[in-house]
């Protein structure tokens, strides 16, 4: 029988001929990623701990600095501080500071470390994102310390679920939506250790920044990750990207799924997650008119440069509404760069919008749009939870940049479709 | 946890997410103190949970504990409080990992939920994966984990684990 990409990929890190989905084995990922937060507080003190004094894989570890950058407080500076000596110590190969960074889960695919058919190991869980680039990618928590200590870590190989998606999408309606739609149909355990593997032609047509989105949302559905198996436009970027080289495996024919959904865009219409969970679905018609205080754009689940290309389609001209604010943040320095050179940063400042550094800006709520008591935002980001974005009395509303830039313009949850998308 | 711990059910639903059971914000990010996170532990669910809760009880839950993002926070908040063991349909891949690496035996059964009541006590062996409600007389059996995951659970975790196997260990830095 036929093996999915993902069991392929995961037989090559585990140095096994073949794997199949349950079994537990120990693999090394082709590069370990840290986001700056966790490193001076648990990771300097556990390898102490263990008696580790040099991390076993440098030439294969990045650390990135871009959670919440500049740092907002001394708590952060103090954690900044401490990644900048551990990456000195430890003489880590790869390291990307304020100004030369972005969102870890975009700018890896930029620098080419997430390529395709490689393991892709993080500490943060939307790592997943990279899936969109054909490898296996997600967040392992503490399992970075295993990495550290020994190159290897333990992982139980998943099953796969394919998702078929035909059709294409209606002004208006993007890759966000249809990524909504799958959450709210699977539900919070619908896929629960399993690799979502997306295809189909509305999936090869998609864009990589659509392909990042699709793959970051994911772990909402309890996935283990999202994949698309490589295709030329693939190839196309990780060749201008990676430095080294790349086996753009994809799944054989006669792999096995542990189940088939099918999707048709055609008729797809804006989706929108409420307070205060990322898969309690809505449909744009159940939410519209709810007033909107702070519209944001940007994180890894939808800051990227498509992002902003739709956004700025329907904010040419407009104004952002006089009660409504609303935040931008590009993913990376290259997609600030795209903006600026498309005129986007333009039609952005005129429309009074803010536009804030690549970074995660106020998706996890430490800074650059922290939410006050009753106030409610619409944003690209990745989650809702209560108190997310700063009070336990606020709430966050999940959308497309599409729905959150028509809303920024109205002031309230606006359907992308009417005549704002012109 | 030794070889049987017997100890108080605490039972929880399904799709328990990680971030609301703890209510997870910027401002309980700032720590990683045990002492200080078991303030938090199991609150968005029952607020009462910190008081109640003594070391040595049981956590019981449906399908999917600890789902959604989770931060490590959940997992030491658990051990803050002195949760011994959590019994669950099924667990969420990332709480599955952090559990276990911080040490925290995991039980994985069918039908959990019709088998185990809120006071109900427990008896567990966690290398035999065996569950015994002293209360009712019914047993469960958990899904096998490998020898090594349960050696690293009963050595207290993924770095108790790594420092006895880099101190004894004839090579530089065995794999696990």
């Amino acid at each position: 029988m036929g093996k999915t990409i993902s069991e392929k990929i995961i037989a090559r890190a585990a140095g096994k001929k073949e794997v199949f989905p349950g079994e537990i084995v120990t693999v090394k990922p082709d590069i370990t990623v840290c986001h700056e937060y966790f490193i001076a507080k648990r990771y300097v003190k556990m390898l102490k701990e263990i008696g580790i004094e040099k991390i076993r894989n440098p030439d294969a570890t990045a650390v990135v600095i871009e959670h919440r950058v500049p740092a907002p407080n001394e708590d952060f500076a103090g954690r900044h501080k401490g990644a900048r000596e551990f990456v000195k110590n430890h003489n880590i190969k790869y390291f990307y500071d304020l100004g030369r960074c972005g969102i870890g889960h975009h700018f890896m695919a930029e620098k080419g470390h997430a390529r395709p058919g490689i393991l892709y190991a993080a500490d943060d869980n939307h790592a997943t994102s990279f899936g969109a680039l054909g490898c296996i990618a997600a967040g392992y928590g503490m399992s970075i310390i295993e990495i550290f200590a020994t190159g290897r870590f333990w992982l139980k190989v998943p099953g796969s679920i394919r998702i078929e998606v035909s059709g294409k999408f209606p002004e208006g309606v993007t890759s966000r939506d249809l990524m909504q739609k799958i959450l709210s149909d699977l539900g919070a355990g619908g896929a629960l250790y399993k690799v979502l593997e997306f295809r189909g032609p509305t999936i090869e047509a998609m864009s990589i920044d659509s392909r990042l989105v699709m793959c970051n949302m994911v772990l909402h559905a309890g996935a283990k990750t999202g994949i698309v198996n490589p295709d030329e436009k693939t190839v196309q970027y990780s060749r201008k990207r990676a430095e080294q080289p790349f086996d753009a495996m994809t799944s054989d024919p006669d792999a096995h799924y542990d189940a088939v959904y099918e999707y048709n865009v055609s008729s797809l219409e804006p989706m929108v997650a409420a307070p205060h969970d990322p898969v309690n679905t809505k449909s744009i018609a159940q939410v519209k008119g709810v007033r909107v205080d702070q519209a944001f754009i940007g994180t890894c689940a939808g800051g990227h440069l498509e992002s902003m290309e739709i956004a700025a389609r329907i904010l040419k001209g407009k104004k952002v509404h006089p009660n409504t604010r609303l935040i931008i943040v590009p993913t990376t320095p290259e997609v600030y760069l795209g903006m600026a050179q498309q005129g986007l940063l333009e039609i952005f400042i005129e429309a009074g919008a803010v536009i804030g550094p690549p970074s995660c800006g106020p998706c996890s709520g430490g800074h650059m749009g922290v939410l006050g008591a009753g106030e409610i935002c619409i944003a690209t980001s990745t989650l809702n939870l209560k108190g997310r974005m700063g009070s336990a009395e606020s709430e966050i509303y999940l959308a497309s940049a599409a729905t959150v830039a028509a809303s920024a313009v109205r002031g309230e949850i606006t359907d992308p479709r009417e005549n704002y998308y012109s | 946890m030794g070889k049987k711990h017997i100890g108080k059910a605490w039972v929880f639903g399904h799709n328990i997410n990680a971030d609301a059971a703890i209510t997870y914000s910027s401002k309980v990010s700032e720590t990683y103190d045990m002492n200080e996170l078991a303030k938090y532990c199991m609150v968005g669910y029952y607020p009462e949970f910190p008081k109640e809760a003594k070391k040595g009880d049981i956590i019981v839950a449906g399908k999917n504990f600890a789902c959604g993002h989770l931060h490590p926070h959940f997992s030491i908040s658990l051990r803050g409080v002195g949760i011994a063991a959590i019994i669950a349909e099924s667990f969420s891949r990332r709480y599955y990992r952090d559990g276990l690496n911080e040490g925290m035996p995991l039980f994985e059964a069918e039908s959990v939920l019709e088998k185990i009541h809120q006071g109900d006590e427990i008896e567990l062996d966690f290398r035999k994966g065996n569950i015994h409600n002293l209360t009712s007389g019914v047993r469960l059996y958990a899904n096998p984990l490998p020898e090594f995951l349960v050696d690293m659970v009963e050595a207290g975790g993924l770095i108790p684990y790594l420092k006895n196997k880099l101190t004894n260990s004839p090579r530089p830095c065995p794999q696990i």
